[in-house]
């Protein structure tokens, strides 16, 4: 009784409507545990090179298992990385890197209580995937000077305030949106957001803005999680005259909403902000998944180098039932914070890999980003000081829900509103 | 077709999930008096039994066993389901057997805070088993679209609502019309009647809360294929639904059934509504449909939910006079300053934790443990001061002792409105009401983007005198500073709510908790009391909210959820809801808290945290009605017991003269009721009374059962509306409230005493003091040596004999200087010997100067004691004079004969 259940949807919904959750695990690329369904080239994981180096400690922030979500595995991925990165990569610059985890228990004090205990053990850095309590364990960094890297937010006080990097772009979706209905000539589009703050609030300060500065009206629906059957709120919507939908929450949020579509026999492009839905979700929305469009941070092509490379790591460092999709988010930023401070050898404590990460002097690829570069200090707006990322990646749903194909999809230009 | 009718229609699937919700709500609550927040649980249940089935599994939602048995078949559905309903009746059974039997005699809020228990045993245990990803579930009813113009419904959704209206037809009729059904209804008329009559109770209830489980459980089934199958996702469906259980009254299934449906349709028309019109809030419209709608059934209707006759019937826990302040108080605050320097980082965190959760529990001991009003919006209120207090001290710049003031007395403000409508309902619906008061204010408020930003407001301070008071500088954090200021806080809130308790506000309050009516006929404000309860309280809650913000230095909306706000609650009660110390407590038990962080260091419970935990709430309240503190209080009481009858009792000193003044027997007329007029329904039952007292004189009211004489006080005190003129020693009375006429000089005692059974003789006089509103009241202690009552003044009135009792309902109502005394049947429960002693003492009253107007049946002492007497007769007083000419007054013989058994009385 001591959980704050709906935390739980802000994590959710941190993975989703920042277009998050993507890295999807289907049966083709990790063996299930019923056998050795695809056998990984241990080649992949190149030539070891052991860190020997000063010690540099990394905090990971999860918020553990209750009865609303489980998002532990972030901290599996981020352990497997971290391992693969001190065996084969020589950890960060030469320095062995340590880690130190913590569990929020999804309370605003337990968020609280793992701040202070990154801070007690001094580490050089906390990295978090997705957290429900993400701005109160910021927030009881502050005065700290440790750098908060944070792989998906829709924290404003993580997006504007110093000392914090977010390896996505909270308004890509929406810049892909624009683009979307730009380029169908559409000049309305209906949002059903799901009615918590993570997702509203963007919504309504960004997303609002963002459609009407490309000559687009955006009729917005807030359905309370509350709802049962929000077939109402997607009927108010339609009624309207939109000709593109979009579905901003979590999985079944969006099975519900498209069914909802479905029945009206919607005809236009329908958007989900989740990439991966799973399989079983899909099936109970009648005719499946197939042509809704969904935008995502990252890939799961098993064809491309870094999923491979990441399910050789999990297969060599953790068991193949931890390969989840919340494992592939540890694992993304870990390696994404390595990459960012390889090569800035004077970054060893928090201070100077605050500085290392405000000054990266080019945009790198980022791990498991089709595509997608990162620069930390180079912001694509100059309202998201804290965003590493620009770009997203767009794919098309297969009728199981599953991503078909991943496409590079520029939304800069659409960052330049206001 | 019209858009209005659509959208109605659209929200039949949802209505019809609160409404099948509703349903088990109401057979629980009918047969065994829970109002069960565990309802919900227990669809889930059923649901994943069912959707476990139909893939050829069966779920074990028990520890220490396999997650899961393979059949060698997929279940088709009416197996599944049959097998799933049934594991649900057993487990209702299981319930019933090992837990609310138990608790039969409990209090409803006791119930009720059980059934959170079980809702989050029940919750923890799908988490553990299953996970939180959904599990899909195919339909089960028709699919099919059907069109009107360019609007499409989907069938199943009709269908749902189809077979809900016709469960819930079919549960109605077996109950109207089978035997079992009748049996059932006698049984929760008065369990008492059922004993008497031979049935056994245990076996109706058992049986019953099988048909609730299962109820529930089919619900589960059929809402599955609609609402995503997960832990917590049929939880917060628990605020509509009561509200549709309530507009049922918790009664009648149809109309529970139909309100349910009600509110997912006007749901959705607001849905369309707010989509119509901009200027409608975009969040939390749906929220506030079922608020409305239990508003205006519980305010117009203004009915208490029926009670169960149960035979043992126990009120809140006792609450327990602090006799010494200073030692414990200053024990606890040396502690709790040792502990703060003492402890470090996540442990100093957790103390401050506690101590601002104790600062939110002491709130719900004054509005719930004293006044007996159950908020279950305590923490929103919390969260109402610290979402103000972000824009007043970082937009405004209010400094520290101000800004979280100001905040506390917004909260104040809102807290008031939160208690308005218990001024006209009481019991269990005010929990409800407040639920969801507290759902619409996160809704509208705490989740709108438009008020508070995604991160939460920040909080800038706190300073005092140039002191650096912050939970943080650099970090450092927590700070010793800040701990000392939340230590001060939670000593002051904690002093000011023990002193609440001894003062008259509080025996006010308890006396309101215990009796509304009779602390009205004790000439108490109820109104007024309730409202200062809630004002008091919230200001209490909105300290801590403050201190909370202070601490975290932002505030989001997960720290005031309407569902941590319940589970605070349950803490609270378990703790101790009645006393100081379980309130402090209570924030040691709370989340992130001393207790919680202790257990999750030392056992590492994971997942089983939350199933450990609402086990140990579920075993408290079996073990401990009255919380973790009631044993340490009880035994407390027990020692100074033993002390207390070491003293030998004084004799009653009749020689004690009240007033100074001399009794004018027969003086001018000081009560004058004329045409006074009481009708319930078509029934008269005053019929153009008039009476007039004398003052100074003893008037007796006689007359055969039922001729309207309890009737005639309560309309002369104003407890029942009725037509005609009161006036008091020349005051007109007529139309006021009865506390009003209570100080007005109108002393009222009632037939079955309503005394407060927690308080001492002492207190309980004590509230009577208040009904001498500007006169000054009489002298307790005299009060007490008139009626022999010194000996018993520090006793609690529970552990009293009869006719003792009698005695201090009568001193309550003396002690307030009435003009008047009406007594309704003093004698009642005295055997001849103690009547006579009553006797003489309602003389030395009399000749102390006050008047007295009594009923009573022994009509020995109605002739000897009396100066006059007025015989009523179906509503009319038909005779009048000195007690010779009543004695041999023809009509009033005749009026004695007409009744069944009287005629001997009348003449002796």
């Amino acid at each position: 009784m001591h959980r704050t259940r709906q935390s739980a949807l802000v994590v959710l919904v941190a993975l989703t409507v920042l277009g998050a959750a993507c890295t999807s695990k289907d049966d083709d690329v990790s063996s299930g545990s019923d056998g050795p369904a695809t056998t990984i080239d241990p080649e992949i994981l190149g030539s070891p090179d052991e860190a020997d180096g000063e010690p540099i400690t990394i905090g990971v922030v999860t918020d553990g298992r209750t009865d609303a979500i489980d998002n532990t595995q972030v901290a599996t991925g981020a352990q497997a990385a971290v391992d693969y990165a001190n065996d084969y990569l020589g950890g960060i610059n030469g320095h062995v890197v340590e880690i130190e985890t913590c569990e929020t228990g999804q309370t605003p004090s337990g968020a609280t209580t793992c701040a202070v205990e990154m801070i007690d053990k001094d580490v050089d850095a906390v990295l978090v995937g997705v957290l429900g309590q993400d701005a109160a364990v910021f927030n009881g960094l502050a005065g700290s000077g440790i750098p908060y890297f944070i792989y998906a937010t829709a924290a404003q006080d993580i997006l504007l305030k110093p000392g914090a990097f977010a390896l996505s772009n909270p308004i890509a979706g929406f810049g892909a949106g624009v683009r979307l209905a730009t380029e169908n000539d559409v000049d309305r589009v209906a949002m059903a957001v799901i009615d918590v703050p993570a997702a509203s609030g963007p919504v309504a300060q960004i997303a609002t803005p963002l459609f009407e500065d490309a000559g687009i009206t955006l009729d917005l629906v807030n359905v309370s999680p509350q709802v049962a059957d929000m077939t109402p709120q997607i009927q108010e919507a339609l009624s309207q005259g939109a000709e593109q939908f979009e579905l901003i929450g979590t999985e079944q949020f969006i099975a519900s909403g498209l069914k909802a579509l479905r029945q009206a026999q919607f005809d236009g492009n329908v958007v989900s902000i989740v990439s991966d839905i799973s399989e079983e979700i899909a099936a109970t929305v009648p005719g499946g998944f197939e042509g809704v469009l969904a935008y995502s941070a990252t890939t799961s092509d098993p064809d491309d180098p870094d999923v491979q490379l990441q399910n050789a790591v999990m297969a060599e460092y953790a068991s193949d039932e931890d390969n989840a999709s919340l494992a592939a988010i540890g694992y993304i930023t870990v390696m994404a914070f390595i990459a960012a401070l390889t090569g800035a050898t004077d970054a060893v404590d928090a201070a100077s890999i605050t500085a290392a990460l405000s000054a990266m002097p080019e945009p790198i690829p980022l791990p498991m980003g089709g595509g997608i570069t990162f620069q930390c200090g180079t912001p694509p707006a100059p309202f998201l000081p804290n965003v590493c990322v620009t770009n997203i990646l767009q794919t098309a749903l297969g009728e199981d829900g599953q991503p078909t194909d991943f496409e590079f999809i520029d939304v800069s230009e659409f960052m330049q509103f206001g | 077709m019209d858009q209005h009718l659509i959208f109605l229609l659209l929200g039949l699937a949802n209505g019809a999930v609160y409404a099948a919700l509703a349903l088990s709500l109401v057979v629980t609550y009918r047969t065994s008096g829970v109002v069960n927040f565990g309802t919900a649980a227990m669809a889930l249940l059923g649901a994943y039994m069912y959707a476990f089935l139909r893939e050829g599994e069966v779920l074990l939602p028990l520890p220490f066993l396999p997650k899961t048995v393979e059949l060698p078949v997929y279940l088709g559905f009416w197996p599944a389901a049959l097998i799933a309903v049934a594991v649900c009746a057993a487990v209702g059974l299981l319930l019933y057997v090992g837990l609310f039997r138990l608790l039969r005699a409990a209090p409803p809020v006791g119930k009720a805070v059980a059934s959170i228990g079980v809702m989050v045993v029940l919750t923890g245990l799908f988490t553990e088993r299953v996970g939180t990803t959904a599990v899909p579930v195919d339909p089960i009813l028709p699919t099919s679209t059907w069109t009107w113009g360019d609007v499409r419904i989907t069938s199943d959704r009709v269908w749902f609502a189809v077979v809900i209206v016709v469960i819930s037809v079919l549960l109605a009729a077996a109950y109207r019309f089978t035997m079992f059904g009748l049996v059932t209804r006698a049984a929760a008329e008065t369990e008492k009647g059922a004993y008497v009559s031979g049935i056994s109770p245990d076996r109706i209830a058992g049986a019953n809360w099988m048909i609730s489980a299962s109820v529930a459980g089919a619900a589960g089934i059929l809402i599955a294929p609609i609402v995503p199958l997960t832990p917590i996702g049929y939880t917060l469906f628990i605020v509509p639904a009561l509200a549709a259980a309530i507009l049922g009254q918790f009664s009648s299934l149809v109309p529970a059934v139909v309100g349910g449906l009600a509110i997912g349709m006007l749901q959705s028309e607001t849905t369309y509504l707010a989509g119509q019109h901009t200027w409608l809030p975009t969040s939390g419209m749906n929220e506030l449909i079922p608020l409305l709608l239990i508003l205006l059934v519980l305010v117009v209707r203004a009915r208490p939910l029926p009670s169960r006759g149960v035979i043992i019937r126990q009120n809140l826990g006792r609450a327990p006079r602090p006799r010494s302040l200073l030692g414990p108080g200053v024990v606890a605050t040396i502690m709790g300053v040792v502990a703060m320097f003492a402890l470090d980082g996540p442990w100093r965190a957790a103390l401050i934790t506690s101590l601002i959760m104790a600062i939110i529990c002491l709130s719900s001991v004054v509005v719930t443990g004293y006044a007996g009003q159950i908020s279950l919006a305590q923490l929103t209120l919390a969260g109402v001061a610290g979402f103000l207090l972000g824009p007043l001290t970082t937009d405004w710049d209010i400094p520290f002792p101000i800004a979280p003031l100001l905040a506390a007395l917004a909260a104040t403000a809102v807290g008031v409105v939160v208690g308005l409508p218990a001024l006209r309902i009481r019991g269990l619906p005010v929990a409800v009401v407040t639920l969801a008061l507290g759902v619409v204010i996160e809704a509208l408020w705490f989740h709108n983007p438009d008020y508070v930003s995604v991160s939460g407001n920040d909080i800038a301070g706190p300073e005092l005198f140039g002191l650096d008071l912050h939970s943080r500088v650099g970090g450092e954090f927590p700070r010793v500073q800040f701990g000392l200021l939340v230590l001060v806080l939670v000593v002051i809130v904690a002093v000011g709510v023990a002193k609440l308790r001894t003062s008259r506000l509080g025996s006010a309050m308890l006396a309101v908790r215990a009796n509304e009516r009779s602390a009205a006929g004790a000439g108490v404000d109820v109104v007024q009391v309730k409202l200062v309860a809630f004002a008091i309280a919230s200001f209490i809650a909105g300290l801590g909210g403050t201190l909370l913000g202070y601490f975290q230095s932002n505030v989001t909306f997960q720290s005031f959820t309407t569902l941590v706000g319940l589970a605070l609650f349950g803490t609270a009660y378990v703790a101790g809801i009645t006393s100081v110390s379980g309130g402090l407590v209570g924030g040691v038990l709370a989340a992130g808290g001393l207790v919680a962080v202790l257990t999750e260091e030392a056992f590492d419970l994971g997942e089983w945290f939350a199933i450990v935990t609402g086990v140990g709430l579920v075993i408290t309240i079996v073990k401990n009605p009255e919380g973790v503190v009631g044993p340490i209080h009880a035994a407390l009481a027990r020692r100074r017991e033993s002390k207390l009858d070491e003293v030998s009792p004084r004799p009653a000193r009749s020689d004690v003269r009240l007033r100074s003044e001399e009794p004018a027997p027969g003086g001018e007329v000081v009560l004058s009721v004329s045409d006074v007029r009481v009708t319930y329904g078509g029934v008269v039952a005053v019929d153009g009374a008039d009476l007039e007292v004398r003052r100074g004189t003893i008037v007796g009211l006689i007359g055969p059962n039922g001729a309207g004489k309890t009737t005639l006080l309560d309309a002369i005190g104003g407890f029942t509306p009725s037509t005609g003129t009161v006036r008091l020693a020349g005051r007109d009375l007529t139309g006021l409230a009865p506390h009003r006429r209570v100080r007005a000089g109108l002393g009222r005692t009632f037939q079955q005493m309503q005394l407060y059974d927690d308080l001492t003789v002492n207190e309980n006089v004590g509230v009577g003091a208040v009904a001498s509103g500007d006169r000054a009241a009489l002298d307790l202690d005299a009060t007490l040596a008139l009626l022999g009552l010194a000996d018993v003044a520090e006793r609690p009135v529970g552990e009293l004999a009869q006719g003792r009792r009698q005695l201090v309902s009568i001193a309550r109502a003396l002690i307030g200087d009435p003009e008047v005394l009406l007594l309704d049947e003093p004698a009642g429960g005295l055997d001849t010997r103690e009547s006579q002693w009553l006797g003489q003492q309602l003389r030395s009253i009399r000749d102390s100067g006050v008047t007295i107007v009594l009923i009573d049946h022994d009509m020995h002492l109605v002739l000897n004691l009396c100066d006059s007497i007025s015989v009523l007769d179906f509503g009319r007083v038909i005779a009048s004079g000195p007690p010779s000419a009543i004695k041999t007054d023809p009509a009033v013989a005749a009026a004695y004969l007409g009744a069944t058994h009287a005629a001997e009385t009348v003449a002796p």
